[in-house]
C-alpha cells in the first residue's frame, strides 16, 4: 500500500507496480467508460424525443450531454486524467515516454 | 421529411461504442503480451467498424435515392459532409488495423508495433469523439427539422 494509490483519478491506469493488477483495474476503467457512455447516448435520445423540454432546450440539452460524453471518452478511454504521472507502469503511457 | 432513421442511428452509436471498448481490450491485451486476444480484440472491432460503416453508407444511399443529394441546399451538405470526412477516416483506421495485425503476425509485439497500435487506439478512440458530436450536434438537425 502507497500513497498514490489513494491518489488515482478516474480514468487513470492503477498507480501500482504490480502488472496483473494494472490490466484488471485497465478492464473496470473501460468498463466504467462504456457503461457511462451508453448511459449518455440513451439520455441524448431520451432528449431529442421528449416533449418534456422546450423546443430550444433540446438542442442545448444534446450539446450539454455531447460534451459529458467527449469527457467521458477522455477520461476513461484516452485515459487524459488529472492523476499523477505513472508511465512507467500504465500502458500505454508507458510507451511515450 | 425525416431524414435519418433514430433507431439506425442508435445502432450505429452502439457499434461504435462496442468497438472503442474492444479497441480498449485490445490495448490491454498488448500490454499482458497476450497474442490470442489481441487478434480477437481486433477482430471484433474490425467487425463493428465495418458493421457501423455498412449501416451509415446505406442511411445515406437511402437519402439519396429519395433526392437528398447534398448539392441540393446547404442544409444536407451540412449533414452530409462532416459523416463522409468521418467514414474516410474509418476506413483508414480499419486499413490501418488490418496492417498492424500482419505487423504483429510478422514482426510480434516489439516496442515499435506497440507503438504504433498504440497510435491506433488513440486515432480510433479520437473517431468515436467526432462521432459523438456527429450524433449529437449534426444529425438532430435532421431528426428534428
Amino acid at each position: 500500500m502507497t500513497d498514490t494509490q489513494y491518489d488515482r483519478a478516474p480514468g487513470d491506469a492503477s498507480a501500482l507496480p504490480d502488472v496483473e493488477e494494472g490490466s484488471s483495474a485497465g478492464a473496470l476503467i473501460y468498463t466504467i467508460g462504456l457503461a457511462l457512455a451508453v448511459v449518455l447516448t440513451a439520455m441524448s435520445f431520451w432528449v431529442a424525443n421528449t416533449s418534456l423540454l422546450w423546443v430550444g432546450g433540446v438542442s442545448l440539452g444534446l450539446t450539454v450531454l455531447a460534451i459529458a460524453q467527449m469527457g467521458i471518452h477522455l477520461v476513461f478511454f484516452l485515459h487524459v486524467t488529472t492523476g499523477p504521472d505513472n508511465p512507467t507502469t500504465s500502458w500505454p503511457w508507458r510507451l511515450v515516454c | 421529411m425525416q431524414l435519418f432513421n433514430q433507431r439506425s442511428v442508435a445502432i450505429e452509436t452502439g457499434c461504435l461504442l462496442l468497438s472503442s471498448y474492444t479497441c480498449g481490450m485490445m490495448s490491454l491485451a498488448i500490454g499482458r503480451w497476450h497474442y490470442g486476444a489481441t487478434y480477437f480484440a481486433a477482430f471484433v472491432t474490425f467487425v463493428l467498424g465495418v458493421a457501423f460503416l455498412t449501416l451509415e453508407l446505406r442511411e445515406f444511399a437511402g437519402m439519396i435515392a429519395v433526392g437528398g443529394r447534398p448539392q441540393r441546399s446547404a442544409f444536407l451538405s451540412r449533414l452530409f459532409y462532416p459523416c463522409r470526412l468521418s467514414r474516410a477516416a474509418r476506413h483508414r483506421g480499419l486499413i490501418w488495423l488490418v496492417v498492424m495485425m500482419a505487423q504483429v503476425a510478422i514482426k510480434g509485439l516489439s516496442a515499435t508495433v506497440e507503438r504504433r497500435l498504440l497510435c491506433f487506439s488513440l486515432f480510433w478512440h479520437a473517431l468515436d469523439i467526432v462521432w459523438v458530436w456527429l450524433f449529437t450536434v449534426v444529425l438532430p438537425d435532421g431528426v428534428l427539422s
